[in-house]
């Protein structure tokens, strides 16, 4: 109660500080946010696919950044084996497209309509049929505001938007979707594959298949189950780009503890009168050490429910300015942000109550 | 401590004194300080302005280390008392009144008793009534859902002695305790400090205020420049000083 009543008598101070302290976190779970759509974003062509083997050139791991690069004819050689039942070949190159006046690049990933290797999720419109059809990401679409219904072109050729699709979206590009043959056609790359995607007859074993696919073309494909392919894609985008938000986040939490450790030392010598008192009148150092922290605590909590309750309008004010930049806050972020949080105030507190301990009673007799 | 009789000693200073440094300099505040108080006596403390009241009641209090000599608190050394045994006694025996009242601003009245009670330990309940009946005891019952900053000086300065007397200390400790009120309220507050002393309370007072030191102390202790030059009773004290400077002293403060 001292301590609410404290922190009100300044309500300026209290709402700069709150504001201060919201912002960091807003900060925090943004970057949490928007590293999570990326990831998601960019694996997400990967992880949702029903696939139990990809195949792709030797000494390539992930199609995030990896070029792979493999005749198409290797497909029949491939199927001739019964265990398997399916193999699909998907053609994946950064393409120039023009949408009205504008030009732009995609990542154009060619796949047999029907077949393994299209989009994760058709948010609107439908899935490929026929050449001559694309499918984009939908936050490409919102950024050159473009629609289902409308075109688009590539190297002169017309394509008509039929679906948009979402999982698609890796920041720095967005996946776009045409059939493999068309792709083939308009880039002029006739047999060629990036990787081939396989489906297993049910019961049939993973690792016996890789070692027999590997054995028939030594030295020129690597094969991957999807749960390893998967994790060797994870892995290269946070190489990437966990480092960075890693970075962010950590400033993030350093202004935070500043702020918060500086407002308590001002507040601490602003009651330092109080403090004395405290001690004069028989406070135990426990109750002054909890008072300190309480007041942190408080201080921190208050601006976690301002920041999270912040934290959707800046989202949705930021994506409106950049569509492509997806922040994806799960409740786990909340969860990460609260226990840091938490942490950080109950260890900012404990460092400012040193400064109680300090105190003099002697100082009010003065 | 309490069910003990009359002239049981409560504070003992034996061969006290405290130096403070400052540029180089040291400066003597008490010099060979040795005085003993009785309980349910009340003590005055008199002396001019740096004599060395205020360093003596800190030190009696622990608040301050004296740099040479002991004092006994309760009959103990406390020197050898425990950071949680000193805070233990401040919360529960030992009450400290000072001209500046010493209260929480931020607290209303009542939650300003009530957290010297949480220090003490006791029980919410029991806190509550007890700290209720320490405000009707100082005539401020009224008041209890004020804060400070809305009474008066002499009301404040009630607050502080209903703190103190809310947990049922051994010893209070006033310092100037009506020198920062205006005439009209010091009346209020001695009336409290009579009360206090005429229930039998341990009580030590620095003050200017002749009347009530004439009136209801037990014992005069007159210091100058860090000395007890004189301890008496009052009657012998105002009527027959026994040293030149209580005499220059007195003449000086009775002359207003
Ligand atoms: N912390 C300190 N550092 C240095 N000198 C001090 C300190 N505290 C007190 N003194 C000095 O000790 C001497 C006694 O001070 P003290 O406050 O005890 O006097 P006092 O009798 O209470 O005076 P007053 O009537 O003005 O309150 C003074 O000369 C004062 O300057
Ligand atoms: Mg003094």
């Amino acid at each position: 109660m001292y301590i609410w009543r404290t922190l009100l008598h300044h309500p300026f101070r209290l709402l700069l500080t709150v504001s201060g302290l919201a912002l960091c976190i807003v900060l925090i779970l943004f970057i949490l946010g928007v590293y999570h759509g990326v990831a998601t974003g960019s694996v997400d062509y990967v992880r949702k696919s029903a696939a139990d083997i990809w195949i792709l050139q030797a000494n390539t791991n992930n199609i995030m950044r990896g070029t792979s690069v493999l005749p198409a004819s290797f497909c029949d050689k491939i199927r001739k084996d019964r265990r398997i039942a399916s193999v699909d070949p998907v053609l994946m190159l950064f393409t120039n497209i023009e949408i009205g006046n504008e030009r732009t690049t995609a990542l154009l990933t060619g796949y047999t309509a029907g077949a393994m290797g299209g989009p994760p999720v058709i948010s609107s419109g439908r899935e490929l049929r026929t050449d001559g059809e694309i499918v984009l990401d939908q936050a490409f679409a919102r950024k050159h505001d473009i629609g289902v219904g409308q075109c688009v072109r590539i190297r002169g050729d017309s394509l008509a938007v039929v679906g948009l699709s979402s999982g698609t979206n890796a920041f720095v590009t967005q996946y776009a979707f045409v059939t493999l043959a068309y792709q083939q056609s308009i880039l002029e790359v006739p047999n060629l594959a990036s990787f081939f995607i396989v489906r297993l007859v049910p019961g049939s074993s993973v690792s016996a298949v890789m070692h027999d696919i590997n054995r028939k073309f030594p030295e020129r494909v690597s094969t991957f189950s999807h749960a390893a392919f998967l994790e060797n894609n994870i892995a290269e985008v946070e190489a990437g780009i966990v480092p960075l938000f890693f970075a962010i986040a950590l400033i993030g939490g350093i202004v935070l503890s500043i702020i918060l450790s500086l407002i308590l030392s001002v507040n601490i010598l602003e009651r330092r009168n109080d403090y004395a008192v405290m001690k004069i009148i028989g406070a135990p150092s426990a109750y002054l050490r909890r008072s300190v922290v309480l007041q942190s605590l408080l201080l921190a909590s208050l601006s976690e429910v301002v920041g999270l309750l912040l934290l959707h309008p800046i989202i949705a004010m930021i994506e409106s300015v950049t569509p492509e930049l997806a922040a994806v806050v799960t409740f786990q972020h909340v969860v990460l942000i609260t226990g840091a949080v938490i942490t950080l105030s109950t260890i900012s507190g404990l460092l400012a109550s040193t400064r109680v301990r300090r105190i003099l009673p002697v100082e009010v007799f003065t | 401590m309490r069910a003990q009789s009359a002239h049981t000693p409560v504070l003992h200073l034996s061969g006290v004194s405290k130096h403070y440094h400052s540029n180089g300099n040291t400066y003597s505040a008490l010099q060979d300080i040795e005085l003993t108080l009785f309980r349910g006596q009340l003590s005055l403390l008199l002396g001019p302005s740096g004599s060395g009241k205020t360093t003596l009641l800190t030190i009696a209090a622990g608040f301050v280390r004296p740099t040479a000599g002991t004092v006994d608190l309760f009959g103990s050394a406390l020197a050898g008392y425990s950071t949680k045994t000193l805070q233990l006694l401040r919360a529960r025996h030992i009450g400290f009144v000072f001209q500046t009242f010493l209260l929480i601003d931020a607290l209303t009245v009542i939650d300003n008793v009530l957290l010297q009670l949480r220090f003490s330990g006791l029980k919410k309940p029991e806190a509550r009534k007890r700290a209720v009946d320490a405000l009707a005891q100082v005539g401020i019952a009224d008041l209890a859902g004020k804060c400070p900053l809305e009474l008066s000086h002499g009301e404040r300065q009630r607050v502080a002695i209903a703190r103190c007397l809310c947990m049922d200390p051994e010893i209070i400790l006033f310092d100037e305790p009506t020198s920062a009120l205006d005439p009209e309220m010091i009346k209020e507050v001695l009336d409290v400090m009579v009360d206090l002393a005429t229930s039998g309370m341990t009580m030590v007072c620095v003050t200017h205020e002749m009347g009530f030191a004439r009136e209801v102390a037990d014992r005069v202790i007159f210091m100058d420049a860090g000395e007890i030059v004189e301890a008496a009773d009052p009657e012998t004290f105002f009527n027959r000083p026994q040293t030149d400077r209580a005499e220059l002293f007195l003449s000086q403060i009775l002359s207003h």
